[in-house]
């Protein structure tokens, strides 16, 4: 009896977790890289139809909005080099899709990468926590409040961190892309007031808000710090695309590595695991991955 | 280099709010009023947007936010 205990917990020891999780953090992200590049190539492609009057500014608009909800998660896949998997002579890909993909939503790449990788580092930690202030709101509401605002609470972020170089020089490198990118909105919108409204700042907010609700609010709301503790899964009515399965957020905590678009699959194989460790939700993981929300209502 | 850097993220810092609601939402203001909704006279709704736009940004300068 006490043998097959050991077996048992050898065969879901951390190692043999890692293990697992290893075999879904191999597989070049060719979706992520598509979705990434497409919708930027969509959205530009809309100033072209819409200024010319080939499409309206409803349609551009709705077209736009679409692309913004989908512009973050590929260059979140390149700000952990799952595009690269550690080849140097790669890193142009996670480099061209990480701030490529970002165009949409108004974001420079360097800035949140080096902002995402403090987040894995000290998640829900209220200093030292990037999204901290998202994941503290109340309700949906404050989120909204929060991510309309723009990003001025990046600032007080840079203060806590600025001893480490490599952030410093990103988030400089960030902040004077982001200069960039509010002239640019600034020259838009006095050519095209409102082609620039609704074709990009009302989408990037939306988008933004989209983001914020659904990468960071539900995932680490009401939740403390530690491995198996800072992230949760978590329910909702609407198939699993709408949220670019973020009910699954929590495998991204535990292994980064994992390509996002193989992490319903990670997730199954590491079902075992999790529920050996206790780790609320886990049972509700089912046995085979559809078009739904991948964790059952309670 | 580094001076100027300083100087400007300051200056956005206490007055983007500010330049945002000038040029963007007066910008937006000027547009959707040359379709000529009040039926204003040329010279005086050219200016006007941007007045508007630019007080949008001092409201929530002092606020501190927009919404």
């Amino acid at each position: 009896m006490n043998t097959n205990i050991s077996d048992l917990s050898e065969k879901l020891s951390l190692e043999k977790e890692r293990e697992v999780a290893r075999t879904f953090a191999k597989r070049f992200q060719w979706e992520m890289l598509t979705i990434g590049l497409g919708q930027a190539l969509v959205w530009l492609s809309m100033w072209y139809l819409v200024v010319n009057g080939h499409l309206s500014l409803f349609a551009g608009f709705v077209v736009s909005t679409f692309c913004a909800c989908l512009a973050y998660l590929p260059s979140h896949e390149a700000q952990h080099g799952n595009f690269s998997r550690g080849n140097k002579k790669l890193q142009w890909i996670d480099s061209l899709v990480g701030n490529v993909s970002l165009i949409t939503l108004m974001y420079p790449y360097p800035l949140m990468k080096v902002t995402h990788m403090k987040h894995h580092a000290y998640t829900n930690d209220s200093e030292k926590d990037i999204d901290y202030d998202i994941v503290s709101c109340k309700n949906p509401w404050e989120v909204f409040r929060y991510t309309s605002e723009g990003p001025k609470k990046y600032k007080s972020f840079y203060e806590v961190h600025k001893n480490d170089q490599n952030f410093a020089d990103k988030f400089e490198q960030g902040v004077l892309i982001s200069w960039m990118q509010t002239i640019a909105q600034f020259v838009l919108v006095v050519l095209f007031p409102l082609e620039t409204l609704f074709l990009w700042f009302l989408p990037r907010k939306i988008g933004t808000f989209y983001t914020a609700m659904f990468f960071s609010w539900y995932p680490h709301h009401g939740l403390g710090m530690g491995r198996y503790k800072d992230s949760k899964f978590w329910t909702i009515s609407l198939p699993r695309y709408f949220t670019h399965s973020m009910q699954l957020h929590f495998i991204h905590h535990l292994y980064p590595r994992i390509g996002h678009w193989d992490e319903p699959k990670a997730i199954i194989a590491l079902k075992p695991f999790l529920l050996e460790r206790g780790v609320p939700g886990a049972e509700e993981i089912p046995d085979q991955i559809n078009y739904r929300s991948l964790i059952k209502r309670s | 280099m580094k001076i100027i850097i300083e100087f400007i993220s300051s200056h956005i810092t206490s007055w983007g709010m500010v330049w945002f609601g000038l040029i963007f939402w007066g910008s937006i203001i000027n547009e959707i009023t040359s379709f000529n909704f009040f039926n204003t006279t040329a010279s005086s709704f050219n200016l006007t947007p941007y007045i508007f736009g630019l007080s949008i940004g001092l409201i929530a300068k002092m606020r501190g936010r927009w919404v």
